[in-house]
């Protein structure tokens, strides 16, 4: 009878500490998912700005102003990492736009408040790369963990699932950096 | 190393010659003095000594052989004496010799080198990753330049720690009753030694990062590397496998950690070893500076390649092209971390 008690006394702190690990784990994810998210966030309000300072050099269609103004508030409704990768993409397409303007127009390349956006821009897609790496290490812990076995029977019964990685999708692969000549 | 060095060295070499004729001429005025000095200390001992020994001559016979033994230890001790100093006047050009060859490389007038100088313990307790509390800490060589627009600093840095050592000694007192005696004592101990470096880094920090070698077993084992390394922050896993097996990474912050040591710069880091292999204790500071120890690589050998006696021997240029090639390796830490070629360094001025 004792022994019994011991057992499931045992099963049910064991449960209890496998239950805690894994949504340390989870929330550690979603912790960098939401920095990853702000980054990203900060990234499109610049794009506004870009706008305006590429506005008074070069004409812009109607069509291709709603695609850029629908980027941002697209960012703004992402719910999980594959609306924020689909707007990624058409970001980068938008930066590839700009990148051909400023190399059609050499007085908007050497407008001071256009390299200054470069530069900023610059920095903010070093920080995303790293805050999409931190998302993706924590992702694989988690993944990894839940997958053992006999964990992956606990994280059943909790309902923990498997998080899907921050791609970088093919687009950007191509393109690396946009608009830097030194880069290229 | 690109051998873009060898080029550059020996154009310093051609350009150096003069300089050290000079040096020659300088210390063979020297060596001319010192020999007269000796040759008139020799004879004034040899008097006093034979003025002596007649007095041998009759107390002990065959005295002559004394004598002649006697003669030839004072040359001998002479002659060493002379040797001893003209290798310390050769020696002693040898910080100039370094001096020179930094301001070569760095094209930095201002250069600063003082032998007797070190980095000054602020600097060491801001860098926060020794625990200074139990380490003690000695260093010399301190060198500041001025490389492409990076003020670089170089310095020999020693840590030590005293061990305590108990032992016990058995002894008799007069009655013959045996005692035990508890002797302590402190054995000092290298925890480091090697060469500090710093530079500025194209990117900002705010907070501390350390990257702590991962050949520390001996240490782990004895249990002691909490009390010498300080290492807050939680430890981080990274993508570069090379790098991960050299290096644990901790930081406060993990995307901050990762920004600054971006997969290029885990590369850079790892072919830092292909010039200077040795334990490397890096640690990014906040703000934008950071530093790195290198083991076992020190200024001061430098120092102890000095110049030959003999002016046309081939040693000279080999002497000085060695102390040349291992000076360029602590300057080519800025070309492989390619801390120039970054947008924001040429906007960046720093306030300080």
């Amino acid at each position: 009878m004792y022994v019994l008690i011991l057992i499931t006394i045992i099963l049910i702190i064991t449960t209890i500490c496998i239950y805690n690990t894994m949504l340390s784990k989870k929330n550690k994810l979603l912790k960098s998912y939401a920095s990853l998210d702000v980054m990203l966030k900060k990234r499109y309000d610049l794009v506004p700005n870009v706008v305006n300072t590429v506005k008074a050099y070069a004409k812009y269609e109607q069509e291709t102003l709603e695609k850029i103004i629908s980027i941002r508030s697209r960012a703004n409704e992402c719910k999980d990492s594959k609306d924020l990768e689909e707007v990624s993409q058409n970001y980068n397409m938008f930066m590839d736009d700009v990148s051909f303007l400023a190399e059609q127009y050499p007085d908007l390349k050497a407008n001071t408040n256009f390299l200054h956006l470069q530069k900023l821009l610059n920095e903010l897609e070093e920080q995303i790369s790293a805050a999409r790496r931190t998302y993706n290490a924590h992702v694989e812990k988690f993944n990894t963990y839940i997958s053992y076995i006999p964990l992956n029977i606990f994280a059943s019964i909790f309902k923990f699932k498997p998080y899907d990685f921050f791609e970088i999708n093919s687009h950007e692969r191509e393109t690396k950096i946009w608009f830097n000549e030194d880069e290229k | 190393m690109n051998k873009e060095w060898e080029n550059e060295f020996n154009i310093f070499y051609e350009e150096y010659t003069g300089k050290i004729n000079e040096y020659y001429e300088e210390i063979n005025k020297k060596k001319n003095k010192t020999i007269v000095a000796a040759s008139m200390i020799i004879i004034a001992l040899i008097i006093v000594f034979l003025l002596g020994t007649y007095e041998i001559n009759n107390i002990i016979p065959n005295g002559y052989i004394l004598q002649i033994i006697g003669g030839i230890l004072i040359i001998v001790v002479s002659c060493g004496a002379v040797v001893l100093k003209i290798k310390q006047e050769l020696s002693s050009k040898s910080i100039d010799i370094i001096h020179n060859i930094i301001k070569n490389i760095s094209k930095d007038d201002n250069c600063f080198f003082n032998p007797k100088n070190r980095i000054n313990n602020k600097n060491i307790e801001e860098m926060g990753l020794f625990n200074l509390n139990n380490l003690k800490y000695n260093g010399r060589n301190a060198i500041a330049a001025n490389y492409n627009g990076n003020m670089m600093n170089f310095a020999d840095m020693e840590l030590f720690y005293f061990k305590d050592k108990v032992r016990e000694e058995v002894y008799y007192d007069s009655q013959g009753i045996k005692h035990i005696k508890t002797i302590k004592s402190k054995i000092k101990k290298e925890f480091f030694s090697g060469c500090y470096i710093s530079a500025t880094l194209n990117k900002k920090i705010a907070d501390h990062i350390y990257l702590i070698p991962n050949n520390l077993k001996e240490i782990v084992i004895n249990g002691t590397i909490n009390e010498y390394i300080k290492y807050p922050g939680e430890k981080l896993e990274l993508e570069n496998l090379e790098f991960s097996e050299k290096y644990r990474v901790y930081s406060k912050d993990e995307i901050q950690a990762r920004y600054i040591l971006s997969l290029k710069l885990m590369e850079q880091i790892n072919q830092i070893d292909d010039i200077l292999p040795g334990k490397k204790y890096i640690v990014f500071k906040e703000g934008r500076r950071f530093a790195i120890c290198i083991q076992d690589f020190k200024i001061e050998d430098l120092k102890k390649t000095t110049l030959p006696l003999n002016k046309n021997s081939e040693k000279l240029k080999s002497n000085i092209r060695y102390i040349y090639k291992n000076i360029y390796k602590l300057f080519e830490i800025y070309n492989i971390l390619d801390l120039g070629n970054d947008l924001y360094v040429n906007n960046y001025v720093d306030k300080k």
